[in-house]
């Protein structure tokens, strides 16, 4: 008899022990590496699950860009295309992409997006260019609003560029999406198996996840706090980037404004958007890139006019209206999940 | 002699309920949330790992980054923020506090940054803002 309770004593601990091992066996994963690192004024963040040199490769082929773009840095080819004038100058063929796209989109856009923002956007001073942001004299805008005109800058060539006299480049709205793109080019020659980037709010998913689950990305609630979410995308591959009314903004006069400049009137956009999430998945390079400019321009032009521009580069978005209204295009109905509360999901016009 | 039986009503409910322990403990082990660890970064190196189920109450750290920026962060059982910055925009501070793995509160101009690691499968990925 007492043999047989330490039998089953035993066949007990060895049940317990099974199931635990089995357990593990079953809840394994790969661990991940990561990196912080900043560059274009933010946060550069990397997850993969790859060979640890990826990581410093990739933090390396962002700070070239940076190096290329940033008007802070002093190689920056902006400074030397404004420096060349109407002559033109050969550039990095990075930097020249860039152009290239930010060109396309302000034609598609009608001048929505405008890389040659810069004369107006320095007198806001959001970029930190004046001790505190603050609204421009009247005059002095008036006057840099004349040289905003993406036309100024031609592309005669490739690898080539000219910028009229007087113009000067903004790259903002386009560096955080560029970067995302660096990051996952230089993960692909570096054997990462899979791996999430984010330079500031702008996200690149690389490769599966596995187990057949997809990459999730919070949204931020825009009317929230900065900790909260208004949902949740769940995808399989590309670049995330959102625009809100939300960021570097400030209060004169009892008038908020934010960052997010109509290069039509050199104020604040004003198109009822509170905020535009822009996805895209095409994993042609420009996917970061592209829907980095692409959130600016949909916050300007508003949700109908956005819809056919984002039809053109394949992209999907989720817009949140002033109204509390969010409206997801096709692409994104069933991947994104909302959360928050207050908000009602209705449909595109 | 009377024959015996491999178990008894006894073993067998004695089995049971070991069997529904090691259920109860595998399920225990496999849903519980893992425990949540704030990294404190200073230009991409990490400085500091805090364990916050291991928080008795608050605990306050003053991190010196770039430029001589002063972060103030507030570490707690249930999350972390950064109380005070010297920065100029102070959007680490407006981020509040933060309590699911994968946030981070970045500031931007003193390169430093808290991170926090762990948590569940219903942790997102990344954040778009």
């Amino acid at each position: 008899m007492k043999k047989r309770r330490i039998i089953l004593a035993g066949l007990g601990a060895a049940l317990l022990l099974g199931l635990f091992l089995l357990s593990s066996f079953l809840n394994r994963e790969e661990e991940s590496l990561r990196l912080s690192t900043f560059s274009m004024g933010s946060p550069v963040q990397q997850t993969i699950w790859g060979p640890k040199e990826a990581l410093s490769a990739a933090a390396g082929k962002v700070n070239e860009l940076e190096q290329l773009i940033s008007p802070k840095s002093a190689s920056c080819e902006l400074e030397k295309l404004c420096a060349a004038g109407s002559n033109g100058a050969e550039l990095d063929p990075r930097t020249w992409k860039i152009l290239q796209v930010c060109r396309d989109v302000s034609e598609h856009t009608g001048g929505a997006f405008d890389a040659t923002i810069a004369p107006v956007s320095s007198l806001w001073g959001f970029g930190g260019e004046t001790d505190a942001p603050g609204v421009p004299d009247s005059r002095a805008l008036a006057e840099a609003l004349e040289l905003v005109d993406y036309t100024a800058l031609s592309l005669p060539g490739e690898n080539r560029a000219a910028l009229a006299e007087g113009s000067r480049l903004e790259l903002g709205a386009a560096g955080k999406g560029a970067a995302c793109d660096a990051v996952l080019e230089s993960w692909k020659e570096s054997g990462v198996k899979r791996g999430v980037a984010a330079v500031g709010g702008s996200v690149g998913l690389y490769g599966s996840k596995g187990q057949d689950k997809p990459w999730t990305v919070a949204v931020r609630d825009p009317s929230g706090s900065t900790a909260d979410s208004l949902g949740t995308l769940s995808l399989e591959k590309g670049c995330v980037s959102t625009s809100g009314d939300y960021e570097k903004c400030f209060t004169e006069n009892g008038v908020t404004y934010h960052h997010i400049l109509d290069p039509k009137t050199g104020f604040p956009a004003d198109s009822g958007l509170i905020s535009v999430t822009v996805w895209r998945g095409e994993q042609d390079g420009i996917d970061g890139l592209l829907t980095d400019i692409l959130s600016t321009a949909c916050f300007v032009l508003g949700v109908e006019q956005s819809l056919p521009v984002l039809e053109h580069y394949r992209a999907e978005a989720v817009f949140v209206t002033r109204e509390k209204a969010v409206l997801v295009t096709p692409g994104l109905e069933r991947e994104f999940a909302l959360t928050a509360e207050g908000y009602t999901r209705e449909a595109l016009p | 002699m009377k024959d015996r039986e491999l178990l008894s009503f006894r073993d067998g409910v004695i089995l049971f309920v070991l069997l529904l322990a090691a259920l109860a403990l595998w399920l225990a082990l496999s849903r519980s949330p893992k425990g949540l660890t704030a990294v404190v970064e200073l230009d991409g190196e990490p400085l500091r790992t805090v364990d916050l189920t291991k928080l008795d109450g608050q605990e306050r750290q003053t991190v010196q980054g770039r430029d001589g920026i002063c972060c103030v962060i507030v570490f707690s059982p249930d999350g972390v923020e950064m109380a005070e910055a010297d920065c100029f925009d102070k959007l680490c501070v407006r981020k509040g506090k933060i309590a699911l793995a994968g946030e981070a509160i970045i500031c931007a101009p003193a390169r430093v940054a808290v991170r926090l690691e762990g948590g569940t499968d219903k942790t997102p990925d990344a954040e778009t803002f």
